[in-house]
């Protein structure tokens, strides 16, 4: 392997250098409460699953590796974004992962507003743009 | 197939043009518009290009083989005339006719360098290997008669405090031989002043890393990148060289709205503004915090993750600093002014 080459952005799959076309060897995904209350705390667990039968090299950003999460009201305006207004070190961490391999992180996000609201992780690495869940969504009552 | 087109051919430009059905060397020209195509039946030439692809190509100093349609005749591509010779002997021993063959001096064709391969010798804003991390070298220095480069100091096995950190360049799978030792690392202390209470503080992250002997260095110079603009995230170095630093800047006081630009291993080229002067800055996820430093914002992505110890050098290729961190989109970077650096480091020849 001739290493972290530009290409090999978040993902470098043991053995063949190149993932198959179309088949993600990683499952990002998030786990959030469909529905909240205004004023109480909105757990949120961001899971990074290895779905692949080989070891996979993987790219993070940080020593303790970084990670962020995003909530949109119904406009798509960001209400809250966990790093906002963090400036953190610009380290790559390059990390071997093993088949079936799951990692996870976890923080809350406390609603102020009842609405409709969309919930994202994500996590930086050197790649031109970073590793996304899909959306939650999350009904905050009253 | 591809024609071999003189003016559709990506390589680095061609030396010479040697035909060998002609008697003179001619000026770079499309080959088709000058010459006839063979007499010979083109699936005989196509076999001929077989053999002499097979044979041809195994060759010292060979660069490419090709049946050109357009004149119907086996071309060589090769480095020099010592190889133009070995492949037109090999064709008389192939019974390949000269006439339908054409052997072409050009440069050997390489893979284009980025800022992630090895670069000899080691410049500013090429990747550094350590442990499992990816970093970014800053800038080569001199400090006591010690050849040296410095990065960041959490760009360590241990952020503040020598563990001789051990550096690769690019990586220990690419190349094995360590390129330098971590020699100085100050530790962070609570009591500096200007240190908010429950932190650790330096005013610079930045460390020194000692060469090791029969290692190349450029004092003074930068990695290049092929971009004409900056912020275009382009990591492949020019085949123009480097950039020369004019000198260090040993201002920690920067103009608002100066423009700052940096090289490093992720974003490559990427250039900002000041907008913020001598802050104390807490790093996210850690109780340090960095006092007297420089925030540089763009509306584009400007830092990512393995860009820390990139050099940060003013409009006039000044040296300004030592890139260590930023925020979350990217859009803003933070370095520790090259004064600090000096500070902290002990004074450091960063010019030849």
């Amino acid at each position: 392997m001739t290493g972290y080459a530009a290409f090999s952005a978040l993902l470098v799959i043991g053995g063949p250098r190149v993932p198959a076309p179309g088949v993600s060897p990683l499952e990002f995904t998030i786990s959030a409460p469909t529905r909240a209350r205004v004023g109480a705390r909105v757990p949120i667990v961001l899971r990074l699953h290895i779905a692949s039968d080989r070891p996979i090299e993987a790219h993070f950003l940080g020593r303790t590796i970084v990670f962020d999460i995003v909530v949109t009201g119904d406009d798509g305006a960001i209400v809250w974004r966990r790093l906002e207004h963090e400036v953190g070190s610009s380290i790559l961490q390059v990390r071997m992962l093993e088949p079936g391999e799951t990692m996870q992180w976890r923080d809350a996000w406390l609603p102020r507003k009842p609405g409709h609201y969309r919930v994202q992780g994500i996590l930086p690495s050197d790649a031109p743009e970073p590793l996304r869940t899909p959306w939650a969504g999350v009904e905050v009552s009253p | 197939m591809s024609h071999l087109n003189p003016l559709r051919l990506i390589v680095p430009a061609a030396l010479v043009v040697v035909a060998a059905c002609q008697d003179t060397t001619t000026p770079l020209a499309p080959v088709a518009a000058r010459v006839t195509p063979s007499a010979y039946a083109p699936q005989q030439v196509q076999r001929w290009f077989d053999l002499m692809a097979r044979e041809g190509l195994a060759l010292p100093g060979t660069v490419l083989a090709d049946y050109d349609e357009t004149t119907n005749r086996v071309v060589v591509g090769v480095e020099h005339a010592a190889a133009g010779a070995s492949v037109r002997a090999l064709a008389v021993r192939l019974g390949v006719p000269a006439e339908a063959l054409v052997v072409r001096e050009m440069e050997p064709i390489r893979f284009a360098k980025t800022l992630q391969d090895r670069v000899d010798p080691r410049i500013g804003g090429i990747q550094i290997h350590f442990g499992n991390f990816l970093c970014s070298m800053g800038f080569n220095a001199v400090d006591g008669g010690q050849a040296s480069f410095v990065t960041a100091s959490h760009c360590t096995n241990k952020q503040g405090g020598v563990e001789g950190t051990v550096y690769y360049q690019p990586l220990q799978s690419v190349d094995g031989v360590s390129i330098g030792t971590e020699v100085e690392d100050p530790p962070y202390l609570r009591h500096v002043a200007g240190c908010p209470r429950g932190k650790k503080c330096r005013h610079s992250d930045a460390s020194r890393a000692a060469y090791n002997p029969g290692i190349n260095s450029a004092l003074g110079q930068i990695a290049q990148t092929d971009a004409a603009s900056p912020n275009t995230g382009s990591l492949i170095l020019s085949t123009n060289g480097s950039i020369t630093l004019s000198g260090g800047d040993l201002r920690d006081h920067f103009t608002i709205g100066e423009t700052m630009n940096k090289v490093g291993r992720t974003t490559g080229w990427t250039q900002g503004q000041v907008t913020m002067t001598c802050v104390t800055v807490n790093v996210s996820g850690s109780n340090i915090s960095q006092i007297c430093q420089t925030i540089v914002e763009n509306s584009v992505q400007i830092v990512g993750a393995g860009d820390s110890g990139s050099p940060v050098y003013t409009s006039s290729n000044a040296l300004a600093g030592i890139l260590w961190g930023g925020n979350s989109s990217g859009t803003l970077l933070v370095f520790s002014p090259l004064k600090n650096v000096d500070d902290e480091l002990g004074s450091l020849q960063v010019t030849p």
